[in-house]
């Protein structure tokens, strides 16, 4: 009785497409090459936590603290709204890790965020509150958050962390602003642009290649990253994950991709069957039915 | 849950008493809710919940954000069956899942507002866009699909209070608002299911598959037409009177096509991840993905395929029951289950689990009052005004 004019149907697929977003382009890998980034050298690493205090100060976050015999000590552990770095150990225990061939079979491991070059956590947060800058941080922007967490879940790295008994709760993580570099005694990390970096890693292994294993942790995990790692023993140890060279959003970008297809799609074929209805049309039906 | 205008039938005053009591229980609930979420905003998230950094998201998104919005999935399965597919003769059923979509939206913003770190930033997306992000999605399907549910409910108001020129002009634009609605709801559905997608390296294979948007999907139009079923029957088991059997019976028909599509597209897909195997673990995720598929999917899919089942009330009641406790086993098992592994461990904490309750009688309670005050049941089945078509009528009487 009343079928859909075209007018309407052009109403429909406008009202249902404003939301649409458009499909990504993946930015290759070596865009970032003169971005900033850290080395960390895990065999020269003295586990001094130099770097962690510095970070402390930088960040303005509190000790951590801990209690062996009744004596208090700022003990960071894990990553944490507190300690936005944290020095590691791995031994292996039982079952020591495999090693370089001249190495010893342990090792400290300084996490940190990676500053990926394709971040999960900037394309899971809805409102842009965490961001890859041109220079290589990915930094967080409190004043828009909305504290879905939806960054912390979708990191492989797990390094987000949340000020759960905050009112206003904050995520925490590394913003890469270097303080660790300077505080280093012995040389464990130094920074400068990407491409520079992962030369000398390549160099440092070349020349050493008993001391090394012979990868550089970062160049490719997850589409490459801005923090890169040179170790002894294999990093898995740590749970760091074995990522492959895409980034690791690369599942979500093409359903993305297909909603305003879905979209315009799906509304055209349902404006179209409601038009075939040749029956008298339901929604009148519907509404009129009350009416005296 | 629905149709309750019937204030003369004597079955109705004989069970007064045990509904007042029940509905002063709910509001107990509700205000004990209202006090813990006090609570859960002057301590923070950490002091009402067990969240933690390795398991940022509990119940409060599991159950009344993933749930809530599955089981308002009846609003658009049944809109759209009925005024773009033309099965002109499940009307009646329209009415009370629209109201039902919008309780259950409306329910998990409420949830929402509870789990947000900064609830009071909730408008964000609005201005700050992230299109490559799931979430930035949901989020705008949230207050699309609230607000075209909520145009969609508009008539029954107008209704009520008799304003026949503001019926006449919804008339018009209500095709854009359905169409729009079952768009924007199959989008949103299954972005929920996006949303896990970037989390293969936390959740469970059993579950993580890039697939989780269809089967999302999938699932919500099945649990559409469950909770259409499982609310027409108990609102005829509360208030005493009958939707048609026969239409409520004709209706179950598409469940179990949509849930031998769902198993095999689930079989399917963990046959090609080379996950199939794990069904043959001794482990929890393994048993509780067993029972979600047996208990959801399985059991009533074969049952509903005999009218034995399908015509008779209480069997088709069960089965009904079935798919949407299946479908809320999956939901709870992609969010919280399937992460557990890769956590140091979660279980809800009672404030949690109190709250949700609260949220959830809330809704019963306004669903309640709605239904004694609107005009959601069709007038053929709720009384003798004699309003609803001649169509309809012959239905109620068959
Ligand atoms: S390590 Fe995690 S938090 Fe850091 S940039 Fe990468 S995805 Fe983001
Ligand atoms: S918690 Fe904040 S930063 Fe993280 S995804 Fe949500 S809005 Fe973005
Ligand atoms: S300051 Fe340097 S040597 Fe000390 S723990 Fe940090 S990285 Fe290792």
């Amino acid at each position: 009785m009343h079928p859909l004019s075209r007018r309407e149907l052009l109403a429909v697929v406008g009202a249902a497409a404003l939301p649409v977003p458009a499909a990504r382009a993946q930015l290759p890998a070596s865009v970032y090459d003169e971005a900033y980034a850290i080395l960390y050298d895990a065999t020269r690493c003295i586990g001094c936590r130099a770097c962690a205090r510095r970070c402390r100060r930088v960040k303005a976050t509190l000790p951590d603290v801990g209690e062996i015999d009744g004596i208090r000590f700022d003990q960071p552990r894990d990553l944490s709204h507190r300690n936005l770095t944290v020095i590691q150990l791995c031994d292996g225990g039982p079952a020591p890790p495999p090693s370089a061939p001249g190495a010893r079979r342990w090792s400290f491991l300084k996490r940190n965020c990676m500053h990926c070059n394709a971040p999960a956590c900037v394309s899971a947060c809805p409102v842009a509150a965490l961001r890859k800058t041109d220079r290589g941080p990915v930094v967080y922007y409190e004043e828009r958050c909305i504290g879905c967490r939806y960054c912390m879940l979708a990191c492989p790295y797990n390094v987000p962390r949340y000020e759960w008994l905050d009112r206003a709760p904050r995520v925490r993580k590394c913003d890469l602003n270097g303080g660790c570099v300077q505080a280093c005694p012995v040389g464990a990390l130094v920074d400068g642009t990407r491409k520079g970096l992962i030369a000398e890693a390549h160099r440092r292994i070349e020349r050493e290649p008993r001391r090394y294993l012979d990868h550089v942790y970062g160049e490719f995990e997850g589409g490459g990253t801005s923090y890169l790692i040179l170790s002894a023993i294999p990093l898995e140890r740590f749970g760091l994950p074995r990522l492959p060279p895409t980034a690791p959003g690369s599942y979500a970008e093409p359903i993305l991709g297909a909603v305003p297809g879905w979209v315009a799609g799906l509304a055209l074929f349902l404006g179209a069957l409601h038009r075939l209805q040749k029956r008298p049309s339901g929604v009148e039906g519907a509404v009129r039915e009350g009416e005296p | 849950m629905s149709v309750g205008a019937i204030q003369g039938l004597p079955s109705t005053e004989r069970r007064r008493p045990r509904v007042s009591n029940v509905r002063l229980a709910m509001s107990g609930l509700v205000v004990i809710a209202f006090g813990l979420a006090g609570y859960r905003f002057w301590g923070g998230l950490g002091a009402a919940t067990n969240l933690t950094d390795s398991m940022p998201w509990g119940l409060w998104i599991g159950f009344d954000m993933l749930c809530g919005i599955a089981l308002a999935a009846g609003g658009f399965v049944l809109a759209g069956a009925v005024h773009i597919f033309g099965l002109r003769r499940y009307e009646p059923f329209v009415r009370p899942a629209i109201v039902t979509a919008l309780l259950g939206y409306l329910l998990a913003i409420i949830g929402l507002l509870m789990d947000l770190g900064r609830p009071w930033a909730i408008w964000h997306p609005l201005i700050m866009w992230q299109p490559h992000s799931v979430m930035f999605e949901v989020a705008w399907c949230v207050m699309l699909y609230t607000t075209v549910l909520f145009l969609e409910f508009l008539p029954i108001v107008f209704e009520r209070f008799g304003l026949t020129g503001a019926l006449r002009v919804m008339r018009r634009v209500m095709i854009v608002f359905i169409v729009a609605g079952i768009v924007l709801s199959t989008v949103h559905q299954s972005s929920l299911g996006s949303l896990f997608v970037m989390m293969e390296h936390r959740l469970h294979p059993l579950w993580f598959t890039p697939l989780l948007p269809l089967l999302f999907l999938m699932s919500s139009l099945a649990v559409g037409v469950a909770m259409v079923i499982f609310e027409a029957i108990l609102s005829g088991m509360i208030f005493g009177h009958r939707f048609p059997m026969r239409l409520l019976g004709d209706l179950a028909r598409a469940l179990p096509l949509i849930l031998s599509l769902y198993v095999g597209l689930r079989l399917m897909d963990l046959n090609g991840r080379g996950e199939l195997h794990r069904l043959l673990d001794n482990s929890l995720e393994t048993w509780a993905f067993i029972l979600e598929m047996v208990v959801g999917v399985l059991l009533p899919g074969v049952l509903l395929l005999s009218p034995e089942v399908r015509y008779n009330r209480l069997r088709l009641f069960g089965c009904s029951i079935m798919v949407i406790v299946g479908v809320v086993m999956n939901r709870l098992n992609v969010s919280l289950l399937g992460l557990l592994a890769s956590s140091s461990g979660y279980l809800p904490r009672w404030i949690e689990i109190l709250v949700s309750g609260g949220v959830v009688a809330g809704g019963l309670l306004v669903l309640s009052v709605m239904n004694h005050h609107l005009p959601i049941v069709p007038a053929a089945l709720a009384d003798s005004r004699g309003a609803g078509s001649a169509h309809m009528k012959a239905e109620a009487q068959s």
